[in-house]
């Protein structure tokens, strides 16, 4: 199965895999929509999204949030991202199993099921899910949400920070026999 | 806070005032025009600025400019995802005069802040004439059919090197380069350009079938692999020169003196030698490499011709010896001296040709072009006879395969481009090299610019601009009824001049255009 | 091969599609008291206060026994495994097997308190216990929760959302005591009193004072008198083991299982809160009853019931949980400080909290409050022991992530499949 795979000798923190994820995932596909209309960020200067929910997006659409995290550590940077496993940690964990692995092997979640509880969260292993307060099955919790994270851009041949990355510090190709 | 957090969250300077230890900066020069509409905050032009001039203001969510750190490089246009970012002048400048332009002053404002020398990058930038920009090349009309290069095989090769007196049997052979067209790399050395640079010039190289040059910073370990097609480097501070540096390389090369600052030495200040420079060249990390003016054991052509021999001797005869120049004064009888004292090659260095940094004031007024150079030396080594004993290599400035002809018209062997590779892979032209900030992570090795170029897309876009220039150039050679550059060497008759004076033609050995 | 599933929550689950994947052929059938679909009992207090829809705890479509070709005796109750005969007894049968996984889970303790055997009070357990709580807190005003562990402090907000006064009595001297230590605990109180939960901490119930079957109020041991016309109990969980102790399986707190999930029976399983196996701290062999361990003990029985044998690595407590505005997650032993460099990081007025315990350059315990973005990354570091002193002063940055671990880590996660 074909996952994204970084390659950190290559990565410049430019963070157009963020940019490219967030216009990927939006309903319009524009940026200029993408960001201002569906919402706009909040507290950018740490690479995070610290965000009130009740600010969630504009258009009665989830505001686009990046699946994809550039992570850095003094002159290190990579883009990482779901590693879509075998025997997925969150799934083991998900505490209403409305995380799932998809028929193409995909880990994948059932937006309209997450409830927010973040034990998906305190089981990956590699820190690829975010919390993602545009959408909320449980409204009544504060400062709740739903699972986020990468996809595997569905709707793409190629995923869209795969893509955009100018230095193809990502590339995504099938490792299965390593 | 962690690197890269400090440059995201690179925040607006305070309250700006009238600085009076700072003119320089008092004027910006430039303009960051940014379409606040399309700017989606996404910070990657913040990121992205090496030159302190973008940050993100989180108070109003936006982001903006440090307009006076702006220097045109122009890595914020190229990698805004929503193309909102226009670089323009930032206005009206200082009032017309030609006398006093804008550079002419801001250059008095600098040194008056500073009280030091000026330093810049790259080329001579200056309005002197380019003869290569007033010569024009002959076509084969009626008399003298074209051949079509499609159809006919055209003879891009160059042997770079000594050539017999005589031909006798068998023949004396002696050793030369072969490059399979008469484009080589320039000399660039590691420290002045990024370490991804020189392996993609390396791995183009091998590619196309040509040779690139370590300049004077020695050869990194990990392109020893690439020595077949390396030309070595012994300047004046002889960095990282050893007998396994001279083995391992296709040729030797004394380097006398550079285009771009003629009679002064090389200079790599001390922020751009990073600890694989250090290593690579032998010297403290963090320390300017400075090298001496001179060469301190050539104070004269005899001892040009012993350290030539002692290299011959060192590498026992198989590598060609190359001497490179700077066209100055009297070009013509230093370059006989040079191959009387047993050179390969002679290679002449124009005033345009770049550097990693240099006085900007030596760069802009010191030597003189290469066209006229090559024509005077060419000349002079044909009337006394030396022609062959040596190859010329013409370099300064060479920005086109249109060059590469008239060159060869003129008498050049080959060429080496330097600018014209760096601008392959991405260079704007910025004139920041000495800085070692490259945003395009071409003129630096700080670790986190430099993986901007990857070594194999460099090697790429190099190969991409030989393959063009050789096809351009048989295309040209074809259109003139030629089918070998040899017949192009030297041959003045191809060349006819426009716009220059009588004693310019002269010089350059042509005629005007017209008769 | 005929596989026989006691039990019907997280460690069957996973033990069923593992048993699936592995043989199309298997025979598998699961026999559980409860009657319900597969669901979760984590999902229970968010149902009774109305905060989620039914449908919500069930843990896989209605069609999953039918995909799974799973035969299903729901609403039965084994009454005794026969480990010689290879059979397990419900009231009306015998089922034989070739597999047995016992997955009974735990069932609640209930302490003998004075006046309690003249009530009806409830349990917060099963689907079952919040379905009668709901329908009890019709006409309710004020309800008294013992017990301050997860299962009670989620039973006391879901009591409080659903506009009952609310108090919780705890023995320990501060909420949730085995997960998390006293700086996180109470924020974690003061988001309770927040919420007007009142929560009297170092206390239990000493007299259940009672009118009709119904309580009326219950007298603390430090003296005072609560209101109380509805009583939850909600002091502890021990895993069922009866079957298996009167089948002769060895048992300790729990089931006691080796790294295949076997009991000491032959072709006998246990998985999940009513197993016993190996912590990954300690090395001391304990029940951990959370869903992550559960699940993946389950799916290492199913695993080596269909003959792939699978070790089980070792168990790491791991708690996620949320109260009022605040989300808590925490790993291993977050109060033994013992011997140990504790790194500490605190924000007060933004109610962010981060502690991580050292000892020998292992984490031993971890806990994150508020800011808890990738904290899974300090599971990995936790389960694969990796030695953090290289980076230690980066674990409490909010930036800590991947790029701050040693390369071959890092590549390792990154750069292979996983």
């Amino acid at each position: 199965m074909k996952r994204v795979y970084p390659r950190e000798e290559r990565c410049i923190n430019c963070h157009l895999c963020e940019v490219a994820c967030i216009v990927e995932h939006s309903e319009t596909k524009l940026p200029a929509a993408a960001y201002h209309v569906e919402g706009l960020r909040f507290n950018r200067e740490d690479s995070r999204t610290i965000c009130d929910p009740a600010e969630a997006g504009t258009a009665g659409v989830p505001k686009p949030l990046n699946r994809t995290l550039v992570q850095t550590a003094g002159y290190l940077s990579l883009s990482t991202n779901c590693r879509h496993c075998e025997e997925p940690d969150c799934v083991l964990a998900c505490k209403n199993g409305s995380l799932y692995v998809a028929e193409d092997g995909r880990v994948l979640v059932q937006e309209d099921k997450c409830v927010g509880c973040w034990m998906c969260v305190m089981a990956c292993r590699y820190g690829a899910i975010s919390r993602n307060p545009a959408r909320s099955n449980v409204p009544a919790v504060a400062f709740n949400g739903i699972n986020h994270h990468c996809d595997l851009c569905p709707e793409r041949e190629v995923p869209a920070c795969v893509w955009v990355c100018p230095t193809n510090a990502l590339v995504f190709e099938d490792r299965d026999d390593q | 806070m962690e690197y890269y957090e400090e440059a995201n969250a690179r925040v607006a300077l305070g309250l700006r005032r009238p600085e009076p230890g700072d003119w320089y900066h008092g004027y910006p020069e430039y303009h960051v025009e940014r379409d606040d509409d399309k700017c989606i905050r996404c910070l990657v032009c913040v990121r992205q600025c090496p030159y302190d001039c973008t940050f993100y203001d989180p108070h109003r969510h936006g982001v903006y400019n440090v307009h006076e750190n702006c220097v045109n490089c122009r890595r914020c246009e190229f990698m805004c995802p929503t193309s909102a970012i226009r670089i323009t002048k930032w206005g009206a400048g200082f009032r017309d005069n030609d006398n006093w332009k804008q550079k002419t002053i801001r250059t008095v404002y600098k040194q008056a802040d500073s009280g030091a020398v000026s330093l810049t990058g790259l080329g001579n930038d200056r309005e002197y004439v380019s003869y290569f920009d007033r010569m024009v090349i002959d076509a084969s009309q009626v008399t003298n059919p074209s051949i079509d290069p499609l159809r006919e095989p055209m003879e891009l090769r160059a042997y770079i090197g000594k050539k017999p007196e005589r031909h006798t049997n068998p023949p004396e052979v002696y050793p030369n380069l072969k490059a399979e067209l008469p484009v080589l790399f320039a000399p660039m050395s590691f420290g002045a350009i990024a370490f991804n640079f020189q392996r993609g010039l390396a791995m183009a190289a091998k590619e196309v079938g040509t040779y690139f040059n370590t300049g004077e910073g020695g050869l990194h370990p990990d392109l020893r692999q690439y020595g077949d097609h390396a030309i070595v480097q012994i300047a004046s501070g002889r960095f990282g020169v050893s007998l396994d540096y001279l083995s391992n390389a296709a040729a030797c090369e004394i380097k006398i003196g550079q285009g771009a600052k003629p009679g002064i030495g090389g200079h790599l200040p001390g922020e751009k030698v990073t600890w694989d420079v250090s290593r690579t060249r032998m010297i403290p990390e963090g320390s300017d490499a400075l090298s001496p003016a001179p060469q301190h054991d050539i104070y004269s052509i005899e001892d040009l011709r012993l350290l030539i021999y002692g290299l011959k001797e060192a590498t026992e005869y198989t590598r060609p010896v190359s001497v490179k120049i700077a066209a100055v004064h009297n070009v013509a009888a230093i370059a006989s001296g040079i191959v009387r004292a047993g050179a390969d090659i002679v290679v002449v260095d124009g005033f345009r040709g770049g550097t990693g940094a240099a006085p900007t004031v030596i760069r802009d007024h010191v030597g003189i072009p290469v066209e006229v150079a090559l024509a005077q030396v060419d000349q002079r080594l044909r009337e006394e006879g030396i022609r062959h004993q040596a190859s010329l290599i013409a370099a300064g400035g060479i920005r086109s395969s249109a060059d590469v002809i008239k060159g060869l018209a003129l008498g050049a062997d080959a060429f080496y481009i330097g600018t014209a590779a760096m601008v392959a892979v991405g260079c704007t032209a910025c004139q920041q090299c000495h800085r070692g900030r490259c945003s395009w992570g071409i003129t630096t090795n700080r670790p986190d610019l430099a993986p901007r170029l990857q070594p194999e897309v460099a090697a790429e876009r190099l190969t991409n601009l030989l393959h063009g220039w050789a096809h351009e150039i048989k295309e040209m050679l074809g259109m003139m009824g030629l089918n070998s550059i040899e017949s192009l060497r030297g041959n003045r008759l191809k060349l006819r001049g426009v716009g220059m004076t009588q004693v310019e033609l002269d010089t350059l050995g042509i005629q005007q255009a017209g008769l | 091969m005929n596989h026989v599933i006691i039990g019907n929550s997280f460690a069957a689950l996973f033990a069923i599609e593992a048993i699936r994947r592995t043989d199309q052929d298997a025979e598998i059938t699961v026999i559980s008291r409860e009657p319900q679909h597969v669901y979760s009992r984590a999902m229970i207090h968010e149902m009774l206060a109305g905060m989620v829809r039914e449908p919500m705890v069930y843990l896989r479509d209605w069609d999953f026994y039918k995909r799974m070709r799973v035969r299903t005796m729901l609403g039965r109750t084994v009454t005794k495994i026969n480990p010689g005969l290879q059979t397990v007894s419900t009231e009306e049968d015998e089922t034989p097997y070739d597999r047995l996984l016992i997955a009974t889970g735990g069932k609640p303790f209930v302490p003998p308190l004075n006046g309690l055997q003249d009530i009806t009070y409830h349990s917060f357990i099963t689907l079952e216990d919040a379905k009668k709580l709901k329908a009890a807190c019709e006409n309710r005003r004020n309800a008294v929760v013992l017990g301050a562990g997860l299962i009670g402090l989620q039973c006391a907000e879901a009591l409080r959302h659903m506009g009952l006064n609310v108090a919780v009595v705890e023995m320990a001297d501060t909420v949730l005591p085995m997960a998390l230590d006293t700086e996180s605990s109470q924020t974690i109180a003061k988001e309770l009193a927040d919420e007007g939960i009142a929560v009297h901490t170092g206390d239990t119930i000493d007299l259940i004072i009672s009118n009709n079957g119904h309580p009326t109020e219950c007298k603390l041991r430090s003296g005072g008198t609560i209101p109380c016309d509805l009583l939850v109990i909600a002091v502890g969980v021990r895993p069922n083991i009866d079957l298996a102790k009167d089948a002769g399986i060895t048992t300790d707190r729990g089931i006691v299982v080796n790294e295949h999930m076997e009991t000491s029976a032959e072709h006998i399983y246990a998985a999940g809160d009513c197993a016993q196996g190996p912590e990954i701290v300690t090395g001391i062999t304990m029940p951990i009853p959370v869903i992550p361990v559960a699940s993946t003990q389950g799916m290492i029985a199913g695993y080596n019931m269909a003959g792939k044998r699978r070790r089980y690595g070792g168990a790491l407590a791991l708690n996620a949980m949320q109260f009022g505005g605040v989300q808590v997650i925490s790993y291993g032993f977050v109060k033994d400080e013992r011997d140990g460099e504790v790194l500490k990081y605190v924000d007060p007025p933004r109610k962010i909290y981060r502690k991580v315990i050292i000892k020998n350059g292992r984490i031993t315990g971890a806990i994150f409050v508020k800011d808890v973005d990738r904290a899974g990354i300090f599971r990995h570091l936790m389960e694969k022991r990796i030695d953090v002193t290289p980076f230690k002063e980066h674990l409490l940055s909010p930036h800590f992530g991947v790029a701050h671990l040693p390369a071959e880590i890092r590549a390792d996660m990154f750069t292979r499949p996983q």
